[in-house]
This record gives structure tokens, C-alpha cells and sequence, in this order.
């Protein structure tokens, strides 16, 4: 099969579904709650004409990767040293355990509270939702290596430092990298749901007010913007990783 | 001159296994020469590896005394480095081959004369053409040779190595085998050398010294007479050789029984 008839087969289905839905809510009134793709197209276009749209996906795009950034801050950091150090085990690990089951949702109230309806409510919910599989998985890249690893830098002398940055943060990486991955995926998620009740801004609240409005077309145009957007940001990611870490294929 | 780079007085590893505390060596007397080939022999369990980890520093006597050039040590000294049988997890894959042999020295050099450092210790082991490689791409003989060039562009003073040529083909070996003895010339090296290859000890060694029993001893060791120069065909067929080899495998198959 050549490449193109490929990419034409991937289409078929959801042009089939948007077509049928196009024709079900035409055809049947019991549907005619439904805004028809059509009128949904016209949402997305005069929301992307006047600007909205596109200052909202920024504003999300923008919290989502500063949560992101802090994750990796202090996920990485902290999972690294967990890995490393047992006595820090011991004493954060009961914490640990305690804090992670918490949904990031019932973290929203309290930290409205403290914070008010703010760009600080919707960072806070977000990195305490996004940051612990970077956590884990920079811990458990650690825990995973070979004892040799380790021999090998102390019979070649080489110092601490040199020793984490040269040999145990490059043998770890590649798992550090699955955690990265998953954590920004998250962040993508909480930051509209952060925006939904605790940030009045972003696509989050451009959902949210779009259906009290009763605004049916352009509730379906700000989904369809999320959904866009996390595919973007996701391929985004990949394609930096392959650029910028080339060295990663040799070692995996 | 003739003080002993390594000497071990009653030396006694006891190391934590499931059923407690467990006596790996016990009572181990030896002095390892300036510039000498030690080979060490034993059935599995006779401590061999246990021994080449208190003298590369990785763990340290329970009783009497490991000392190097006269003094105690609880990590490895300076000077010293060991080889691991398993080049698979110590080299690191995501270095090209000259970076491999960079790692023990890019923090105390760097420029040129780093790059002529790993020059001439690539040379040591012929992976000059290899230099742009990953790991990966090498066969295992050449990974091994990596290993030891990385160990080499310390210019230690003593090599550890703990069954090196294990994993490896008997041509690579036999080859590996009179590189590691050319190395030696080249470099004035003291090399302690584990094996559980009877051929190899008595062709390697200046002096094989064998362990035996649980907890490991040293039952008795042997100078082969042979020349320093050695070849892989002639030197093996030496009345000498065959008669050390004899007497070695005889000792070996008696600390067994």
C-alpha cells in the first residue's frame, strides 16, 4: 500500500462519522440539540478570526508547559535522589504515599482559597497532578541500573559529580524520558480542568463559558481546539526529542 | 624497588548472604611483585573474584590487613583499576568508542593532550579504526579490548582484571592474550589476572597462584620457566609449559577431591 492511499484510508472514518452526523441532526429532529459540523466549523472560524480561539489555546499551551517545567525541576531532582539515597526513602516515602491518590480535582478548592481564581490556582493543581510519574520513573531509572555501572565509575576515579552527570543521569535517562512524557501529557489535561473551576481563562474556561452562553456550536469548536492542541503539543514533544537527543537511539 | 605493590596479611572476607554472615576468604597471605603477571585459579566459589574486589578496593578485609604500596584503603587507589568480565554493563552505549576510553580521563586533561591519550591507548589494543564507534556495533572481543584501553589511558600502575577473555571465542582469546602480555611490556603494568582456564594462567602468568576450598585459602602456588616473550604455538609446546601445566592441573583436581 503506497503511503498515500494510506493517509486517505486513516480518513475514512471520522469524515464518515462527521457526515453522518451532519445528516442525522439535519434529517431528525430529536438530534437538533446537536449543532450540525457545519455550524461548528463556522464557531471554529469566527472564534479563530477575532482572536479568542488562539489567545486561549496560548494561554493554555503557556500554563501547561510552565507546570511542566516545574515538574521537571523538582520531579526529576527528587526521583533521582529517592533512587539514590535510602534514608530519604524512609522518610518521604509514607508521605509520598499519602499525598499521590489525592485527586488533583479536590485540590482545586483549597488552593482557591489560598490563591483566589488565579493563574497560581491553575500552576499549583497542575504540578501536583503532573509530577509524580516523573517522580517514579526518575526514581526507578536509578534503582534499575546495574551495580557494574557504578563500579566502573569508581575504579576509573571519577569524581561525584562527574559521575552523575557523565554515567548515571545519561544510564537513566531513557526511563526518566517515558516519565517526562507521561507528565506532560497531564499537565495538557489538569491545566483545562484547572481552567474550568479554579482559572477563568484559557480553553478550559472558553468551554465552560461557551455552554453557559447556551452556545452550542462553539462549545463543540472549543473541544475540538483541545483536542488539536494536545495532538500538537504531544508531536511537538517527540519531534524535540528526536532532534535534540539523537545520541538516545544508540543507548536504547 | 622489590617492596610488593599489594600484600595481604591473614587476610578475611566474610560478605552478607541469606544465611548470614558468610567466610569467603579466610587466612589469605600473598604479595603481588612490581611489574608482575599474577594469575589467580580456582574451582567456582573458591573466592577468586572475592579476592580481586579487595584489592581493586570494592570491599574490604574483615581481619588481617589488604594493603596497597604499604597502605590500607576502603575504595579503589589510585593507580589501580579494574577490568570486568561483563564489558556489556561497563561501557557506556550511548559514547562513541573514543569517548569510552575519554571517561577516566576528561576531567583531569583535556585539548590535545587528551586526544593523544586516547590515541595511545587505542593503539594499545588496535581499535584505532573503531574510534567513531558505538559499543553496540563492536564484536565482544573488541568490546573487551575497549574495556581495557579505557582501564589503559589511566596509565595505572596495576590492572585487575577478573576473567576478561571468559566470555570470548578461543581465537580472540588467544590473540587478546599475547596483546595483554605486549601491553604489559609496553606499559610496566603489574597485572593480577583471574581464570579459571588452566592454559591460560600457566601461558599468561610470571607466577599462578591457586585457591582452593570454601572458605577460599591459597593451597599452593607455581612459577612457570618460561621466557618473557611467549607464542601462542611454540611457547605452548615447551617442556616447561606442558610440565607446568601437568603439575598445575594435578594440584587443581586435588584441591578438588
Amino acid at each position: 500500500m503506497t503511503g498515500h492511499s494510506r493517509r486517505a484510508r486513516q480518513w475514512l472514518l471520522p469524515v464518515a462519522l462527521l457526515g453522518a452526523w451532519q445528516l442525522a441532526v439535519m434529517v431528525n429532529d430529536g438530534f437538533n440539540v446537536l449543532p450540525t459540523p457545519t455550524e461548528i466549523g463556522r464557531a471554529l472560524t469566527e472564534s479563530l478570526i477575532d482572536g479568542r480561539l488562539v489567545a486561549d489555546a496560548a494561554h493554555t499551551f503557556a500554563a501547561a508547559l510552565a507546570s511542566w517545567a516545574i515538574c521537571l525541576l523538582i520531579g526529576i531532582p527528587l526521583g533521582m535522589a529517592l533512587g539514590t539515597f535510602s534514608t530519604l526513602r524512609t522518610m518521604l516515602s509514607l508521605f509520598i504515599e499519602l499525598l499521590r491518590p489525592l485527586p488533583a480535582v479536590a485540590l482545586i478548592p483549597p488552593a482557591v482559597l489560598v490563591f483566589g481564581f488565579s493563574w497560581k490556582t491553575e500552576i499549583t493543581v497542575t504540578v501536583f497532578a503532573s509530577i509524580w510519574p516523573l517522580i517514579s520513573s526518575s526514581r526507578a531509572g536509578i534503582e534499575g541500573l546495574h551495580a557494574r555501572i557504578f563500579e566502573t565509575a569508581a575504579t576509573l576515579h571519577l569524581s561525584k559529580w562527574h559521575t552523575l552527570r557523565s554515567v548515571v543521569t545519561p544510564a537513566a535517562f531513557s526511563q526518566i524520558l517515558v516519565g517526562a512524557r507521561l507528565s506532560f501529557s497531564l499537565c495538557l489535561v489538569v491545566s483545562v480542568v484547572a481552567e474550568m473551576v479554579g482559572n477563568p481563562a484559557g480553553l478550559g474556561w472558553g468551554l465552560v463559558s461557551a455552554q453557559e452562553a447556551m452556545r452550542a456550536s462553539e462549545t463543540f469548536a472549543y473541544l475540538f481546539a483541545i483536542g488539536v492542541l494536545g495532538v500538537c503539543a504531544n508531536f511537538a514533544l517527540g519531534f524535540a526529542v528526536r532532534r535534540l537527543l539523537p545520541g538516545l537511539a544508540q543507548a536504547s | 624497588m622489590n617492596s610488593p605493590v599489594f600484600s595481604c596479611e591473614r587476610a578475611e572476607v566474610r560478605l552478607a548472604s541469606a544465611i548470614g554472615d558468610k567466610t569467603i576468604l579466610q587466612g589469605i597471605d600473598l604479595q603481588v611483585g612490581r611489574q608482575e603477571f599474577l594469575c589467580l585459579v580456582g574451582g567456582s566459589g573458591t573466592g577468586k573474584t572475592t579476592l580481586l574486589r579487595a584489592l581493586g578496593g570494592f570491599c574490604a578485609p574483615t581481619s588481617g590487613a589488604v594493603l596497597y604500596e604499604g597502605k590500607a584503603f576502603r575504595s579503589p587507589p589510585e593507580g589501580v583499576v579494574t577490568v570486568f568480565q561483563d564489558y556489556g554493563n561497563a561501557l557506556l552505549p550511548w559514547r562513541t568508542v573514543r569517548a569510552n576510553v575519554a571517561l577516566g580521563i576528561e576531567e583531569k586533561i583535556s585539548g590535545a593532550e587528551l586526544d593523544r591519550r586516547i590515541d595511545t591507548a587505542l593503539a594499545l589494543v588496535g581499535l584505532q579504526k573503531a574510534e567513531r564507534e558505538y559499543p553496540a556495533k563492536l564484536s565482544g572481543g573488541m568490546q573487551q579490548r575497549l574495556q581495557i584501553a579505557r582501564a589503559l589511558a589511566l596509565q595505572p600502575k596495576v590492572l585487575l582484571m577478573d576473567e576478561p577473555f571468559g566470555a570470548l571465542d578461543a581465537m580472540t582469546k588467544a590473540k587478546l592474550q599475547d596483546e595483554l602480555r605486549n601491553i604489559q611490556a609496553s606499559t610496566g603494568a603489574t597485572i593480577v589476572f583471574i581464570t579459571h582456564d588452566v592454559d591460560e594462567a600457566v601461558y599468561l602468568g610470571d607466577r599462578v597462584v591457586l585457591l582452593a576450598g570454601s572458605p577460599g585459602t591459597i593451597a599452593s602456588e607455581i612459577r612457570p620457566p618460561l621466557p618473557a616473550r611467549r607464542d601462542q604455538i611454540s611457547t605452548k609446546e615447551m617442556p616447561e609449559y606442558l610440565h607446568a601445566r601437568h603439575e598445575l592441573l594435578e594440584r587443581l583436581h586435588g584441591a578438588a577431591r
